[in-house]
């Protein structure tokens, strides 16, 4: 493990940067989280970072990626971990962490007004509806939250309230009134 | 195709969702320090460096693309190689954005093509394009080396297009000048290659990839190349030249986020037709072919267009008697440099003073 090069120096007086590089240093291949800490503890801090990423990355890719499109949504992802990864001594300890990081991808991503594209690369099996990308990108952006979380991939009211930081019964409605207009955009009557 | 609303709609999510791991911020981490300059570590830097980092973060979006490629005045960490830098796609804009700018209007660009077939050279191409508003300018050198029987060719051409006029310098029937050519699509048949165009087809999807630094026409250059080149759709497009499969893609963009250079490979699988056990016809086919190619340069045709009128000469039916067979595949593989100067620089591009005024081509 390679030690912190350079001074320890404080931006702000809360945020103890390690000096050497553009990278916080630490980690032997990438650098580490923020922390100005001890080799060890530098290890540890780096490994609560990994299993931070698995364990939410796939929920705040879904749900940027539903919001902005795939190309915006992982650029936000990305730089919400990447939020994540320099302020990591300060964030780890919020209690809604991803509904957090959610909102750091939005903000990131709102100065960017791009048309949400679901652009998939041609495949010869044609597991959707052509005309779904178009339809799913037609929605509003709650709507379409509501509509890829809840009734794509299962999570409940609840959880995509908690990550979106509105209540069960709005992500409700904006589900009810965002899988009408798919369904109407898709001219279908029902799931069939 | 499954039913079920829902699942199809999962299916599309993961279809098109990129994972991001631990890793990937990590590396990514000198992008991510670039949108928040405070991260930065002015103590390890020279005065001048610190000062040219705060106009850096005072700047434009262009330039957080030109830190997050690595062009900027911090130091390169110490210590191990970090891994490639893939480019978001907000990046990506803001390079196709600044070079589309850059080159709106006026520019010079610098296009050496080479094809091969089977591994075997069958053309290489020099353009020396010039570009200032609606006139063009586009001086090339088409050289064929000698192939099965047929002599080394080298031909050299002018196309310009000035005032809305198409003009041309090539051996016709007055021998070598100018000519100004006059039919109502006369500008649209000089075909002159807009290297251009490639700017606009460079997609987020194909995730590029920071590779080394290095100097360019004196301009300190980073190096991007394409890591999923099926990511290109458009491009992939056999209506742009090369035709074919994108195999690689490369550019080179300066700290202002503007391309300087571009390096496309284009493949393309070719059906090789001959007269297997009939030299007599073999030796016709390549005249017929060698006529093709020529009739294609002289009145600036597409192979199909110039092999539709040679195929009712006497030589095209003479060869029609024999019967043609598909002898085997072969890859076509087609490389081509482009590399932009004079950017933004006017340009001076004038009609010929003396030119021979003809009516239609040929």
């Amino acid at each position: 493990m390679r030690a912190a090069s350079g001074s320890i120096r404080t931006v702000d007086g809360t945020e103890p940067v390690a000096a050497g590089g553009a990278v916080p240093a630490g980690h032997p291949d990438t650098g580490q989280p923020n922390g100005g800490r001890a080799d060890g503890d530098q290890a540890g801090a780096w490994a609560d970072f990994e299993a931070f990423v698995r364990d939410v990355e796939p929920r705040l890719s879904r749900a940027l990626a539903a919001a902005y499109g795939f190309e915006d949504g992982r650029d936000a992802t990305a730089e919400a971990l990447a939020y994540a990864f320099e302020h990591w001594d300060r964030l780890q300890h919020i209690a809604n962490l991803p509904g957090y990081l959610f909102r750091v991808g939005q903000s990131r991503s709102r100065r960017r007004r791009q048309p949400v594209v679901f652009a998939v690369p041609d495949s010869t099996d044609h597991p959707f509806e052509p005309g779904l990308p178009a339809a799913l990108g037609s929605l509003t952006q709650r709507q379409r939250l509501a509509v890829v979380l809840v009734y794509g991939y299962g999570y409940t009211l609840r959880e995509v309230a908690e990550l979106t930081g509105t209540r069960p019964t709005t992500v409700q409605n904006h589900l009810a009134r965002g899988l009408a207009r798919l369904r109407s955009r898709m001219g279908v009557s029902n799931d069939s | 195709m499954t039913a079920d609303l829902k699942d199809q709609i999962h299916i599309l999510m993961e279809r098109g969702i990129n994972r991001v791991s631990a890793a990937d911020v990590a590396a990514q981490s000198p992008a991510a320090s670039a949108f928040r300059p405070k991260y930065r570590r002015p103590a390890l830097r020279s005065r001048r460096a610190a000062a040219i980092a705060a106009v850096a973060t005072a700047a434009c979006a262009v330039g957080l693309v030109a830190a997050a490629l690595g062009t900027s005045a911090s130091p390169a960490r110490p210590g191990p190689a970090r891994a490639s830098l893939v480019l978001t796609a907000s990046m990506l804009r803001q390079v196709t954005s600044a070079s589309r700018l850059a080159l709106a209007h006026a520019g010079r660009a610098v296009v050496n093509s080479r094809e091969t077939l089977g591994g075997v050279l069958q053309q290489t191409g020099a353009d020396n394009i010039t570009f200032d508003g609606r006139n063009w300018n586009d001086s090339f050198t088409v050289v064929t080396p000698a192939a099965a029987g047929q002599p080394a060719s080298r031909e050299s051409a002018i196309n310009r297009v000035a005032g809305g006029q198409a003009y041309d310098y090539f051996v016709a029937a007055d021998g070598l000048a100018w000519y100004h050519e006059t039919g109502p699509d006369a500008v649209a048949n000089l075909a002159i290659p807009d290297p251009r165009v490639l700017l606009r087809e460079l997609a987020p999807a194909a995730r590029f990839a920071k590779g080394g630094a290095s100097v360019l026409d004196g301009v300190r250059v980073t190096r991007l190349t394409a890591t999923n080149t099926s990511g290109l759709p458009t491009l992939n497009s056999p209506d742009i030249w090369p035709a074919g499969t994108i195999s690689a893609l490369t550019i080179w963009v300066d700290g202002r986020g503007v391309v300087r250079q571009i390096m496309v490979t284009g493949r393309q699988e070719v059906k090789v037709v001959g007269f297997p056990g009939n030299p007599g016809a073999q030796q016709r086919l390549r005249q017929f072919m060698a006529a093709v190619r020529k009739l294609a340069r002289k009145d600036h045709l597409g192979p199909a267009q110039a092999m539709e009128r040679v195929k009712f000469t006497v030589l095209g039916r003479e060869l029609r008697r024999h019967h043609l067979e598909i002898v085997r595949s072969e890859a076509s593989v087609t490389t081509m440099m482009i590399r932009f100067t004079g950017i933004g620089q006017p340009q001076v591009i004038k009609a010929p003073a003396h030119a021979i005024t003809v009516y239609g081509r040929g």
